[in-house]
């Protein structure tokens, strides 16, 4: 206690110091915990533009469906997976077709759904921005943009095509999702006119999960589900989009490590100054029987609490950036551009960074590394400090 | 004033390596970033260029049109450079049939040299030869289960030309982009013609010999003179056709600025520190400095100066490390990252082999931090070692 009360005074004896470092250690800390923030951000975004309207937490289909995913490959006979993790399940039938609106013909992968089932399981129902969702067959509901594309009109009928049957459907409600997929290319049908259109009972299967237990419920249906058949988490289903996010990833943390480390130079350089300055001071100290271990530990308890000091600073600092950005749509004009550009990689318009108590961990190793390293340079100092010689000194 | 300064940056050679080394490693990683960035945005850019050529002529007001009666025309004659090159092309969507199975398609009609450009993506078999070929992305190819000298069925209904076609598939493409790959079919143009619109091409690609990647004004000025002579068709660079891209050139700018940025602010507070942790040790030095005259602004000089070469030396230092890894990176890198994540960018158009570029712009940026950095980070220790009153500061005890 004496030796923290110790460190503390020394700490507040050089105000400006303590401020100067403060300053580096806020900044490197803000940066950490922005920077974690963004990414796990982006990553929620990811599973909830994937899970809630581009696929499903879960997706159970044919081994065949996975490696050939042509309606032929697909159920042939209704199947319902059985197991207490599943909260929901809706069959789905994905076929790929050709919409005919009365001015132009566009290719597409429709999606026959069960209404009912799919507003247990998607935001996408809830995301009608004119008319309705489906209600039975006979209809289609179209993302705007393939809506303007095709330049069909709520009421307007359109012709879905497959080569061998083709469909008169009527529009009966157009999506605005703000999730680039939905948005671009969102062609849903009833799932008795997909079948009309195939002869086949569904593609997959669409099942409801647990938050953040979607893989762990994929590997443990697969270790369940009858052979021919697999299970996929929503981190399998996310295409090259996912390769974006986990670069990212890689790219950043060691960067964030190469922050932590820089702010923990600092402080050790000025430790080091402090610790000159006070030669004398430590060899009295030493000559009065502390340890010079014991007086190296002193220098690191004062480098800890001098970052301590900026930790603290950077933690309110960052914590009140990450809730603004949390809680306002700061990078929406980069994410529609970014969804504008890349109209097929499930991205969102609005990207809300995550606030996680962990961030003040990872941001917290600063205070460790500044410790260590004002232990091993200007602690050792103190440890081949030849203390006659200070004490002679005047 | 410059040897005082130099000498006493000497004075502590620890000090001074750390803060240098940390300025150093900045300048060296923004050139490394700058580098890698300007590479993978050529390789994104070049791509782009090529599926477009330099000038595309299109229908006044394409972007409002959505069916082809009226987005087609007749091709008529430019008046273009020696050198340059005028492609028709015809573009539509089509249901491609093969047995029981069908995918859409984007249909291209190319001429010869179109599909002379496609030869270095050919994976299987070869260019077409003459009319009823086709060349098919090899995932579409896969989806439809068709193999080379099959024959596919393209539908595409509510044009102008037959609106049904039977091709034989000649070549199989390995495109970068897998859902590209999954739609696309190109065939003749003359083929394509009869199909959607006999006689009419959907653009009109122009390519120029020895224009650069960014070189805009030899574009803009050709654009002026040929627009003049084509009523009713609209005349675009490559940029100008593709609107998103273009928006992000001026972004990319300003967030590599921003990104720089924030590992200069962390060097300028490390120099910063530095600096104030040197006049503090120094205090009783500038006392007596200024007893025996040096002025105020002198004073601050020498602090200036210590700063400016303490950055100037290591943002040289970095520049130099930065640059010679340069010239490894423009020769050719793959991005240190896993490979099945550089396959997954290859769906984005991003080559798994980049070629490094920097530029004077680039280099300057980065000096022009480090010397915002040496001057920022000196205004406040200059201003407290201006304010030290010599007879205080003599005494001064630390």
């Amino acid at each position: 206690m004496t030796l923290l009360r110790l460190a503390w005074r020394n700490v507040l004896r050089h105000r400006r110091r303590a401020l100067l470092l403060s300053l580096v250690v806020g900044y490197v800390t803000l940066a950490v915990l922005f920077m974690l923030g963004f990414l796990d951000g982006y990553g929620e975004s990811l599973v909830e533009s994937y899970a809630r309207y581009v696929e499903a937490p879960v997706v159970v289909a044919p081994k065949a469906w996975w490696q050939d995913p042509d309606p032929q490959s697909g159920f042939k006979a209704p199947f319902r997976v059985d197991h207490p993790g599943v909260l929901a399940q809706t069959p789905r039938l994905a076929l790929p077709v050709l919409l005919r609106s009365p001015y132009k013909a566009h290719g597409a992968e429709a999606l026959g759904v069960d209404p009912g089932g799919e507003r247990a399981l998607s935001r996408v129902p809830s995301k009608v921005a004119e008319g309705r969702f489906l209600a039975g067959p006979g209809e289609v509901v179209l993302g705007y943009r393939l809506a303007e594309r095709l330049d069909v009109r709520l009421g307007e009928r359109l012709v879905v095509e497959t080569g061998r049957k083709a469909l008169g459907l009527r529009v009966v409600g157009i999506l605005r999702a703000g999730v680039s997929n939905v948005d671009f290319a969102g062609v849903y049908l009833h799932l008795e006119d997909a079948r009309s259109l195939t002869g086949v009972w569904a593609t997959h299967l669409a099942l409801e999960a647990p938050r953040g237990q979607e893989e762990a419920l994929a590997q443990e249906l697969n270790r369940r589900l009858p052979p021919g058949l697999e299970a996929r988490g929503i981190w399998s289903l996310m295409g090259p989009i996912r390769a974006d996010y986990e670069a990212s990833r890689l790219f950043y943390l060691p960067l964030l490590g190469l922050f932590l480390f820089l702010a923990a130079i600092a402080v050790a350089s000025t430790a080091y100054v402090s610790v000159r300055e006070r030669l004398r001071e430590f060899a009295v100290a030493e000559s009065l029987g502390l340890a010079p271990w014991r007086l190296a530990g002193q220098v690191a308890l004062e480098a800890a609490l001098a970052s301590g000091l900026g930790l603290a600073a950077g933690l309110l600092g960052g914590y009140a950036l990450l809730w603004y950005t949390a809680t306002h749509d700061v990078f929406g004009p980069l994410m529609r551009l970014s969804a504008e550009l890349l109209p097929e990689a499930g991205l969102a318009e609005h990207l809300y960074t995550a606030v996680r108590p962990g961030y003040a961990l990872v941001a917290a190793l600063v205070v460790g590394l500044s410790a260590l390293l004002a232990l091993l340079f200007p602690g050792r100092l103190l440890l081949r400090m030849e203390v006659s010689a200070y004490l002679k000194e005047v | 004033m410059l040897r005082l300064a130099w000498r006493n940056l000497l004075r502590t050679p620890g000090r001074s390596l750390t803060t240098g080394g940390v300025v150093a490693l900045v300048v060296f990683l923004s050139i490394l970033f700058l580098s890698v960035y300007g590479g993978a945005m050529d390789a994104f850019f070049r791509l782009l260029l090529e599926r477009t050529g330099h000038l595309v002529v299109r229908v006044a007001g394409y972007r409002d049109l959505e069916d082809l009666d009226r987005l087609a025309f007749v091709p008529p004659a430019l008046d273009l450079p020696p050198g340059a090159q005028v492609e028709g092309v015809l573009e539509g969507v089509a249901l491609v049939i093969a047995g029981d199975r069908s995918r859409p398609a984007s249909l291209t009609g190319l001429t010869e040299p179109g599909f002379l450009r496609q030869k270095r993506l050919l994976k299987a078999g070869r260019l077409p030869q003459g009319p009823g070929e086709a060349l098919l992305g090899e995932a579409l190819a896969r989806a439809l289960r068709v193999g080379l000298g099959e024959e596919v069925v393209v539908y595409a209904p509510g044009g102008l030309g037959l609106g049904i076609v039977a091709l034989r598939v000649v070549g199989l493409l390995d495109l970068p982009e897998t859902s590209l790959e999954a739609r696309t079919l190109l065939l003749p143009l003359a083929d394509a013609q009869a199909l959607l619109a006999p006689g009419r091409v959907t653009r009109l690609e122009v390519r120029l010999p020895e224009v650069g990647l960014y070189q805009l004004a030899p574009l803009e000025a050709l654009k002026a003179r040929l627009a003049a002579g084509l009523p009713g068709l609209s005349v675009e660079t490559w940029l100008e056709a593709n609107p998103t891209y273009a928006a992000i050139l001026p972004l990319y700018d300003v967030v590599m600025a921003v990104y720089l940025g924030f590992f200069f602010v962390l060097a300028g507070l490390i120099l910063l520190n530095a600096l104030y942790l040197s006049l503090v040790e120094r205090v009783r030095e500038f006392g007596l400095m200024a007893a025996l005259g040096l002025s105020g602004s002198q004073v601050m000089a020498l602090v200036f100066w210590e700063s400016l070469l303490l950055v100037g030396g290591a943002a040289l230092v970095g520049l130099g490390l930065g640059l010679l890894l340069y010239l490894e990176l423009k020769e050719g890198f793959r991005l240190p990252f896993p490979q099945w994540i550089l396959e997954q960018y290859r769906e984005f158009g991003l080559p798994e082999v980049l070629y490094g570029r920097l530029g004077v712009k680039e280099v300057l940026l980065t000096l022009g931090y480090s010397v915002g950095v040496a001057l920022g980070a000196a205004l406040w220790p200059a201003w407290l070692a201006r304010r030290l009153e010599p007879v205080e500061a003599m005494r001064y005890v630390p």
